[in-house]
């Protein structure tokens, strides 16, 4: 590989430009509810076709970048994540603007956001083959156990009442289940309604209970910064110590679960907010405004971009639907994935991995300047922000699929959701279950047809056996912790 | 409404719905009983049992008066909402910036907000950004009604 050439092709004025551009588009795109990064860079793939290759892709890169970290920005400061990955963020962001920490929260958000972007960029970059290697061993049964150890999160999300937090998340699953059989086609509880033969869309479901739910909460209050609280807080705060065990966590978790095809990075966030809260020493703040969960989970979701890339470039495989989307674009510009996009178009595909550096360092930019005026929104009058934001949210509900049954289904979410977080109920457990139960059921299904119907499939592989023994590290503390509480309080 | 009352109906509708989630696996065809059934039943079994053992638990443990509050304020609270219904409603035969057009303002109205400049300015500026990034530029097609 000619470096040289690499970067003269990378270091152009119109690729810069495209960098820039395609990274604040994506901040946008990320941050409004129900605009997902795979929409913009579909949108964006014939645009590109009169763009060189290399201006193309990175336009797309950048996209995918910015989206993943702007979605962040409503999740800390409006309780409405702009992307499904971004509602673990929400779990402490929110808590932490209500305190009038929004700018903090921020702020942890664009560092974490940075690092695991990097990162997951630099492995791309030494390490693709390898990893794609590995992620080509997992198989139906371990698919399932991934999505097990996603779901292990409900347990953590609900120390205060296990049992409600486990209904509420084997509630989710129940919801998963509704449109069409996996494995053999068939309609299941649709009762004849054709905008759930594919399912109970999440997204709409997701921002019903995150962000409809948190208006008409709002409705009470003047502004999202809680009454009495100092609002000149607000302004530029320090990034507290030891963040760096809980990015270095959610970067690792983020790249593992991005590289693995199918997975995504919600599961990525959630699972990244669950090791990190176990190994906290201040569990007790988790959901409360902890800005370690806000790390980790951070670090998680933009972990996964690079990783998603790597099956992509080196295999042909999309990581997630974004990559898909990216597949296109490289297809349209006759760019095959495989070992060729690194040896015979080397300077397209290096050009286009060292870019996703330059574009984690525009949003990391932006964030840092921007930080503390995003965070002036936490004091805007509720009476102006309550109709703003459901207007964005029923946009982003009708988005995702051109549909009006989509904005009911937003709304009767909310109301649900209300009813289950008043009872003590976990929403996140719910939305956890919903984005979880389509690939546990897969995964269950293909691999008990594979076995014949012998569960000891779930147990045979190394990888599975390392599965089962990272969903135990997950499981146990949280139990001892509860089991200890409640003996602490006899 | 008492949070102890509230609780027995939400995990009472609850196994009952994975009651019938479990029956209406026999229905599946054969060729998945032994996987997607499988898991259904799982699911179905495990919601019902966990149900239970919560409604056990909240007859013993919650106190008889304690109460849920869905709101601080009631008027606000429940004028959102039927604007929101409404909203959706108008969308449907309207469109969706014409329902917008009267839904920005008349909530901000609703929800105690007084200064009509920033009303106005506000409800045109939110309505801009919505036509220029959805419509101009992502091309993502907005509600449209049955009439406009």
């Amino acid at each position: 590989m000619d470096i040289m050439l690499v970067l003269s092709t990378l270091f152009t004025g119109k690729n810069m430009l495209a960098v820039v551009m395609g990274t604040l588009s994506g901040i946008i795109v990320g941050g409004i509810p129900g605009l997902t990064a795979t929409m913009a860079v579909a949108l964006l793939i014939p645009v590109t076709f009169s763009l060189s290759p290399i201006t193309g892709l990175i336009l797309m890169g950048g996209v995918y970048c910015g989206a993943m970290y702007g979605g962040s920005i409503p999740a800390i400061l409006l309780h409405t994540p702009g992307t499904p990955a971004a509602a673990a963020t929400a779990l402490d962001g929110y808590p932490l603007s209500r305190q009038g920490h929004g700018g903090l929260a921020l702020r942890v958000s664009v560092v974490a956001s940075f690092v695991g972007g990097t990162f997951s960029a630099l492995l791309l970059l030494i390490v693709a083959q390898p990893l794609a290697e590995i992620s080509l061993k997992f198989g139906p049964a371990e698919y399932f156990l991934l999505a097990l150890m996603g779901l292990a999160g409900i347990v953590s999300l609900s120390e205060d009442n296990l049992i409600k937090g486990l209904i509420s998340g084997f509630l989710g699953l129940g919801l998963a289940v509704v449109g069409t059989d996996v494995i053999s086609g068939q309609l299941r509880y649709t009762m004849g309604v054709k905008d759930l033969y594919d399912g109970i869309s999440f997204m709409p479901a997701l921002i019903g209970m995150f962000s409809i739910t948190q208006m008409l909460e709002l409705t009470g209050y003047d502004r999202i910064v809680k009454e009495g609280i100092d609002i000149t807080s607000i302004k530029r705060e320090k990034m507290p110590p030891g963040m760096g065990k809980f990015i270095s966590v959610g970067t690792l978790t983020g790249t593992m679960v991005g590289v693995l095809p199918g997975e995504g990075a919600t599961i990525a966030a959630f699972v990244s907010y669950n090791i990190a809260k176990q190994i906290s020493d201040r569990k007790e703040d988790f959901g409360k405004g902890n800005p370690q969960g806000i790390a980790a989970a951070e670090a998680g979701n933009n972990g996964c971009v690079g990783g998603s890339l790597i099956p992509l470039l080196t295999l042909g495989i999309p990581g997630n639907s974004v990559a898909a989307a990216l597949l296109g674009g490289l297809l349209i510009h006759g760019l095959i994935p495989g070992p060729d996009l690194f040896t015979q178009h080397a300077h397209i595909t290096y050009g286009f991995i060292l870019s996703l550096f330059l574009a984690n360092i525009v949003f990391w930019i932006v964030g840092m300047l921007f930080a503390p005026y995003f965070s002036r929104i936490s004091l805007t009058p509720s009476a102006i922000l309550i109709p703003a934001v459901s207007t964005f949210a029923i946009v982003g509900a009708y988005a995702m699929n051109n549909s009006i049954f989509d904005i009911w289904v937003m709304l009767i979410f909310a109301l649900l959701g209300l009813l289950l977080s008043k009872t003590g109920f976990s929403t996140s457990a719910v939305v956890l279950g919903m984005i979880l139960g389509p690939i546990a059921e897969k995964g269950f299904a293909q691999a008990l047809i594979i076995s014949g119907g012998s569960i000891m499939i779930f147990f045979q592989s190394s990888i599975a056996r390392i599965l089962w023994g990272l969903i135990a590290v997950l499981l146990i503390p949280p139990v001892i912790n509860i089991v200890r509480r409640k003996l602490k309080n006899k | 409404m008492t949070r102890k009352i509230l609780d027995i109906i939400i995990l009472t509708g609850l196994t009952l719905v994975a009651v019938l989630l479990y029956v209406s696996t026999a229905q599946y065809p054969q060729s998945v009983q032994h996987s997607t059934a499988s898991y259904v039943r799982f699911l179905s079994a495990s919601l019902a049992m966990l149900a239970v053992i919560q409604i056990g638990i909240s007859v013993k443990k919650i106190a008889e008066q304690e109460k849920v509050f869905f709101y601080t304020n009631r008027r606000r609270f429940f004028t959102l909402l039927a604007l929101l219904v409404l909203y959706v409603v108008v969308i449907f035969f309207l469109g969706f910036m014409l329902a917008t057009m009267f839904f920005l303002p008349s909530t901000m109205y609703a929800m105690g907000y007084r200064n009509k400049k920033i009303i106005v300015i506000s409800s045109i500026g939110l309505l801009l950004f919505l036509e220029l990034i959805f419509v101009m530029f992502l091309r993502v097609p907005l509600p449209r009604g049955y009439f406009f």
